[in-house]
């Protein structure tokens, strides 16, 4: 080994003076001629002797010993040596080695290396080894001991973190495949129907005489009831306040009596009056006779004439005064008279009245016997007590629940509360297992019933068993057990149900993968030929072929279209139909895939009505966005014949965007387009999720409310504006199952038939406005609101009859001429067509009310006489009407 | 290098020890963060609002009060070792230092590679300074490369007077040539070459790293304590760093110099310290020279179940703190004591941070099994749990990161708000405790905590089984000890497999509780 890479070298760097290599440290002795000295400094060649006497002859060698102190004896040896050099000032002598015996070099050398390397030190001017190895430094380790220890211990280590990722691989998995085959249930609960007995009386309870289990029949003594002093005293204070108020009733109806009968005495007097009257009448005609009769005249009137005459006109002005007089008492008397007649009706009342005072007081005193102190309250049903009141003297108020019973024969079942995503994965009849900690088995359960509640959730039994319900859970469900428990289960267990989703293949996490993919790719291609629609794409997941179609519960709740309109749908699939030689499904398909790419224009108001400027650009903006209307309603009728989820997804996209943007105010013409949003949520309803649910419901609501806070006008009250009015709140009460409202405006319907359709069926606008524009356009919704209410169908034909023979005999031009309303001489004005004075109708107009009325009329459309006014473009521009008149037919 | 030269001049004005400093402009971000917060709350939806009353946010609270009252504690103990325990020992040392009492010699061993000039000699200035300001002779045992060796020469032969009387000089050099690019090894050497130029008893022995300079009073005020307290092993002192690089990594340093300040004092308590860092420690010379010592910092290793026995290459700071703690030796933390360590950072420093963190993480994971497996009659009850708290502390802190992704899937962008909210208050408050040591306020430290939590703990997932990966950036010819002669591939797979194990089991049992999946049974 070279020094180069010996392992530690050593070397003193503490003072620049010094050499800057300088080993073999450790200070070897050296015995010359007998002296021993010692070598500071040495190496395989020269040493260095300190102290040393004198000089030595260069030339010459000499005799040394060389002894190395090392541990605790002496390693020496001899050997020859020559000067080179001695400083007599310092005493040193700097020498040669010369011949040492090979034997005696390698020990030598050996200590050399040694100290090279570290592996001896100097301690002490004597040589030792280090405790420590100092083997050249190495980043090897040592070998394991146990190597096969160690791979044992990896065997165990790597098979037991095996066994836990597999245990939780298998665990996820299996939680994967509940989360997309199972429905788990935590809001279930054991029910049964119950009977609530309440106390009818109140006091402290003396005795119970049930107890939670007994079985009971009925009649059978639950309770024996102490009233208390204070339910006595209040009792008894009442009664006294009571018979205090009908004393002072009874006094009040006799001061009344007594005042009725002092108004009899009245008439006497007034008769008395008469008579008075009468005889002062009497005595004025003898007076007059006697003042005015010459026969009578003494000798002194005679002479004074004037005088006797004066008198004569006194009596005579008396006898008129007491005629009068005897006329003003007699009809006093005849009002008196009627007076007492009323005055008796009414004391005999006021007697009838007396009388039950009387009777009260009598039966109030009846009351408070002291033998009421004690009731016993006695069941009403027979049945086992699930609960009862067990503290004794605990006061009972009125009304308050003694016990709840269980009726005899009645069956337990389990409640369940679920969420109405959850719903829609489940019909009736659906099986399920109900498990819980307190029973071992599993029992087998079917659904019985769903209940969907829209916004309210009222748990049944919720106080008795005090169940905790999440707020999102607002179906119920009922269940009952297809084979009875052996043992009869707590009331109000809560227990785990467990429901499978799907059936058949797909209820396998197999089955339901490959259905999801295959779900996915059918919504990216489905063809025409697909008959099966996805159902629901917010509840992704279940695809069985029967929840294929909407749930069974939303098929036959169409509101604005008939019963049978989903089996025509469904039918209408598999067969091509041609109206009016237009291939209808087709063009549907078509209009609506152009629809596709359009984004929704909603907006937060609408104007359209009353402007007068056909450039306006408020006008055009809600025109354009109405068009979302008519687009939606032709999307969600091409996807219920397509299957189709691309129709879907749009519709149901601008539906929401406009529930969310627009503000209703109810305008009647202006909200009158929105109908295509109303048919859309009827069609689509079942496709949409809660929240989707939740959010077109509110705003259907709050167009209701501002469409009834409408206030309308003289002239619009009872012309097309008060129809278009009615349309959309017809429609609008029944999507919203407000029966209330729809009675009511059903009533103002009626009314606004009388008003609006005249003899002959001439509609209040033609008169108003002498131009069929405003017939037809007063007969659309006439013509919607006979969809929804039949029954006016024949005044609706009427109106439609006259619009035809009016078409039919040319009596289309000249339109506006006699018009009322100077608005449409503004519109004419502002560049609007139609309203030209003078202008023609363009019998094209009809073709929607074509359409509807045989929808309306379940007539032949391709036979009706009205079609040679229609065209191609005006037909294709009313697809979503021709479309619903094929469905509609049977 | 001019900005390098003109902070090395004034180091030896460097302060001795943290102060809290308040700023106009620290205070006025504190209310700019508080007001976002309170927006965050005014604006923040119904929905958002409900969801505080999920029970995820329980589980939050209820880590959240576990692992903010583990700081508390720690903050507690540190505030008692600050006031209490640390001021009395102090007092000793001052009175000890008042008698004619010193240390009979001083030795250091330091092993550099490659170090800057200007660094270097500031180093050697500093432990000069010191060592005339007690007024004892050291003994440097340096192993490095032949510049450094070099500069050292230059340096010695220019400030070191001769001794007089042919007395050796007060300070001097044994250089020891590195012969393996491994600092163990080079450490070895150096303990070696001290060992048998026979050290003397109870002197400190200083491991100190060739970029750590000494404050002033160093030496003064730690070597007293080895006197003071005889069962005293080790010791080590404050840090700070001198940066030069992106600010961002100057913070990240200075939140976790003044986090270790704030558990180093907790630790001191219990009379260890969890590291006796590389870059100055200091030791009673007995252990710390013996051959046993000597042989496994050089070689230092561990048995693990899988990749079977690998050598340590970096963390040597960390075999020397486990071989102390395994012969129960005391340990203290001198507080009022500062090293300065200069960084030099070239770039973004994102690669930088990310290798000195996998090197920290891998040190601190590959001793504390070890540690921890001493149990609590060798290591003291709250040391121990500390290093088990460790290692809880990788999977809590992923916890409310993978909760908030599956609450966001399973309830909506509503969460992010909340989480936000959560994450703003709860960081504050640890922030708070911290600023008190990083001696001002801060506002990155809430952000950076919380960056560093997530960082560090997906870092110790992947190095908790791949234990024998490791590398060092700050020194060139990173390696790792793993040789490619083996055929390692069982090994790499299984390690690959329990981390994703791991991880996916931490994110089931949060989507069980969080009901995005539900339990099976």
């Amino acid at each position: 080994m070279s020094k180069k890479h010996l392992s530690s070298e050593v070397f003193y760097w503490d003072a620049p003076s010094r050499m800057l290599h300088k080993r073999d440290l450790f200070p070897l002795q050296v015995e010359i001629a007998g002296q021993t000295f010692v070598i500071p400094k040495w190496n395989m060649k020269y040493f260095k002797v300190e102290n040393f006497p004198k000089h030595l002859h260069s030339d010459e060698p000499f005799q040394a010993k060389l002894i190395i102190r090392f541990r605790n004896f002496n390693v020496q040896f001899e050997t020859e040596a020559m000067q080179i050099h001695y400083n007599a000032n310092k005493k040193e002598l700097v020498a040669r080695f010369e011949n040492i015996p090979e034997e005696h070099r390698e020990l030598l050398h050996y200590f050399s290396e040694a100290l090279e390397t570290g592996d001896m030190v100097n301690i002490d001017n004597v040589l030792r080894r280090v405790d420590m190895p100092v083997d050249p430094p190495s980043t090897q380790l040592d070998e394991v001991e146990n190597k096969k220890l160690f791979h044992i211990k990896r065997f165990l280590f790597s098979t037991a973190y095996v066994l836990i990722g597999a245990t939780i691989v298998a665990f996820s998995l299996s939680s994967l495949q509940k989360k997309l085959t199972e429905i788990e249930i935590t809001s279930a609960f054991v029910s049964t129907p119950v009977v609530t007995l309440q106390s009818p009386h109140q006091g402290s309870i003396k005795e119970v005489l049930i107890s939670k289990g007994n079985t009971i029949r009925q009649g059978q003594p639950l309770l024996s009831l102490e009233k208390s002093d204070d339910s006595l005293q209040i009792t008894s204070y009442r009664k006294v306040t009571e018979n205090q108020k009908l004393e002072v009733q009874q006094a009040l109806f006799k001061a009344e009596i007594d005042k009725k009968n002092n108004n009899s005495n009245a008439l006497a007097i007034q008769q008395r009056k008469v008579d008075a009257a009468n005889a002062s009448l009497s005595s004025s005609l003898i007076a007059q006779q006697v003042k005015c009769n010459a026969q009578y005249a003494s000798d002194t009137d005679r002479r004074n004439p004037h005088k006797r005459n004066a008198e004569c006109n006194a009596a005579t002005d008396k006898v008129t005064s007491a005629q009068i007089r005897v006329s003003l008492e007699k009809d006093l008397l005849a009002l008196s008279r009627e007076k007492r007649s009323r005055n008796n009706r009414s004391l005999k009342a006021l007697k009838t009245k007396l009388n039950k005072v009387q009777e009260d007081m009598q039966s109030s005193v009846g009351l408070l016997n002291p033998e009421d102190n004690k009731k016993t309250i006695l069941s009403k049903v027979s049945g086992k007590v699930i609960s009862v009141l067990n503290e004794y003297h605990q006061y009972l108020t009125r009304g308050q629940t003694i016990a709840i019973i269980q009726p005899a024969n009645s069956q337990q079942y389990i409640d369940a509360y679920i969420t109405q995503e959850q719903a829609i994965e489940l019909k009736k009849g659906d099986k399920a297992t109900v498990t819980s900690p307190t029973f071992r088995n599993r029992l087998a359960v079917v659904i019985e019933q769903i209940e969907y509640t829209v916004n309210t959730f009222n748990p049944s039994n919720k106080e008795l068993f005090n169940w905790s319900v999440p707020k999102e859970n607002t179906v119920k469900l009922k269940l009952t057990f297809i084979k009875k428990p052996f043992t009869e289960l707590p009331l109000g267990l809560p227990v785990t149900l467990k429901i499978k989703k799907g059936r058949g293949d797909e209820s396998t996490l197999l089955g339901k993968v490959s259905s999801f993919f295959s779900k996915k790719e059918a919504s990216l291609n489905l063809s025409e030929n697909d008959t099966n629609p996805l159902f629901g794409l917010a509840f992704a997941g279940d695809i069985s072929q029967e929840s294929k179609s909407a749930p069974t519960y939303c098929k036959t709740k169409f509101r604005l279209f008939p019963k049978d309109f989903t089996q025509s749908l469904q039918s209408t699939t598999k067969s091509s139909n041609k109206v009016l030689k237009l291939a209808w499904k087709k063009h549907l398909l078509k209009k609506a895939d152009k629809s596709l790419d359009k984004k929704s224009k909603a907006l937060a108001s609408l104007n359209s009505s009353g402007i007068t400027d056909s450039k306006s650009e408020a006008l055009k903006t809600t025109r354009i966005a109405l068009r979302d209307a008519d687009i939606t309603s032709l999307l969600s009728l091409s996807f219920l014949l397509s299957n189709d989820q691309k129709y879907l997804i749009k519709a149901k996209e601008i539906l929401l965007e406009w529930a969310k943007t627009y503000q209703p105010n109810g305008h009647p013409i202006n909200e009158s387009r929105l109908e295509g949003f109303l048919w859309s949520y009827d069609l689509l309803r079942c496709y949409l999720n809660w929240d989707e649910q939740k959010t077109v419901n509110l705003w259907l609501k709050a167009l209701q409310k501002s469409k009834h806070q409408w206030k309308f006008g003289p002239s619009s009250s009872v012309n097309n504006l008060k129809t278009h009015q009615l349309k959309i709140l017809l429609m609008l009460d029944r999507l919203l199952d407000d029966k209330t409202a729809l009675k009511s405006d059903q009533e103002t319907l009626q009314v606004h038939l009388i008003n609006n359709l005249l003899e002959g069926g001439v509609s209040f606008d033609y008169i108003e406005r002498d131009a069929l524009h405003y017939h037809v356009y007063n007969l659309e919704p006439w013509l919607e609101i006979g969809l929804l209410e039949p029954q006016y169908k024949e005044s609706i034909n009427e109106a439609y009859d006259f619009l035809i023979k009016q078409i039919q005999n040319d009596n289309i031009h000249n339109q506006f001429s006699q018009s009322k309303q100077k608005f449409d001489k503004k519109r004419a004005e502002g560049g609007f067509e139609y309203a030209k004075t003078g202008g023609s109708f363009k019998p094209e107009r009809i073709t929607r009310s074509v359409i509807v009325h045989s929808t309306l009329n379940q007539t032949n459309l391709d036979q009706d006489p009205a079609t040679q006014y229609l065209n191609k473009k005006n037909i294709k521009k009313n697809i979503f009407f021709l479309a619903r008149d094929s469905l509609w037919k049977p | 290098m001019e900005t390098v030269k003109q902070r090395l001049i004034d180091y030896a004005r460097l302060p001795t020890e943290r102060r809290f400093e308040w700023r106009a402009i620290d205070l006025f971000n504190l209310v700019i963060y508080l007001s976002c917060l309170g927006l965050l709350f005014a604006f923040m939806s119904s929905k958002s609002v409900d969801l505080f009353e999920h029970r995820m946010i329980v589980l939050f609270a209820a880590i959240g009060i576990w692992r903010y009252s583990w700081w508390f504690i720690n903050f507690v103990r540190a505030l008692i070792y600050e006031f209490v325990v640390f001021p009395r020992l102090r007092k000793e040392a001052n009175e000890l230092q008042k008698t004619a009492w010193k240390p009979p010699h001083i030795y250091f061993v330091i092993a550099c590679y490659k170090e800057n000039k200007e660094t270097l000699e500031e180093l050697l200035r500093a432990m000069i300074r010191e060592c005339d300001n007690i007024k004892v002779s050291a003994t440097l045992f340096l192993s490095g490369d032949y510049k450094s060796e070099i500069i050292v020469r230059d340096f010695v032969r220019k400030n070191v007077k001769k001794g007089r009387h042919n007395q050796p000089p007060k300070f001097q050099v044994v250089a020891i040539r590195q012969t393996l690019p491994d600092k163990r090894i080079a450490l070895g050497q150096c303990l070696r070459s001290l060992s048998r130029h026979g050290v003397i008893d109870d002197s400190p022995v200083i491991l100190m790293d060739s970029d750590a300079i000494m404050s002033q009073g160093v030496l003064k005020k730690c070597v007293p304590f080895f006197h003071l307290n005889p069962k005293l092993h080790a010791l080590t002192t404050d840090e700070q760093a001198i940066f030069n690089g992106p600010k961002w990594m100057s913070e990240m340093t200075e939140l976790r110099f003044a986090q270790r300040h704030l558990m180093m004092q907790s630790h001191a308590l219990s009379k260890r310290v969890l590291t006796l860092t590389g870059r100055l420690s200091m030791f009673r010379s007995q252990i710390i020279t013996t051959p046993e010592f000597i042989n496994r910092l050089e070689n230092d290793y561990i048995d693990h179940w899988l990749w079977g026995r690998f050598r340590f290459l970096s963390g040597d700071d960390k075999s020397t703190w486990f071989l102390l703690l395994k012969r129960q030796a005391e340990m203290l933390y001198v507080r009022d004591t500062m090293v300065y360590t200069v960084e030099h950072i070239e770039g973004n420093g994102f690669s930088r941070t990310l290798q000195n963190l996998l090197r920290w993480s891998g040190n601190m994971l590959r001793n504390n099994g070890r540690a921890i497996d001493l149990g609590t009659k060798t290591v003291p009850p709250f040391i121990w749990w500390c290093l088990f708290d460790q290692r809880l502390v990788i999977w809590t802190s992923l916890v409310s990161p993978i909760a908030a992704v599956l609450m966001t899937l399973h309830t909506g962008f509503a969460f992010i708000p909340v989480y936000l909210a959560w994450l703003g208050i709860s960081r504050l408050g640890l922030s708070l405790i911290i600023y008190h040591y990083a001696g001002r306020i801060h506002l990155s430290f809430p952000f950076l905590i919380y960056i560093l939590q997530i960082i560090n703990a997906l870092i110790k997932v992947y190095i908790l089984f791949r234990l024998p990966r490791q590398k060092w950036a700050n020194r060139t010819g990173a390696k790792t000890s793993l040789s490619s002669e083996k055929n390692l591939w069982f090994e790499h797979a299984m390690a690959n497999y329990l981390t994703i194990l791991s991880l996916s089991s931490l994110v089931l049992v949060l989507a069980f509780y969080t009901g995005v999946m539900t339990l099976p049974f």
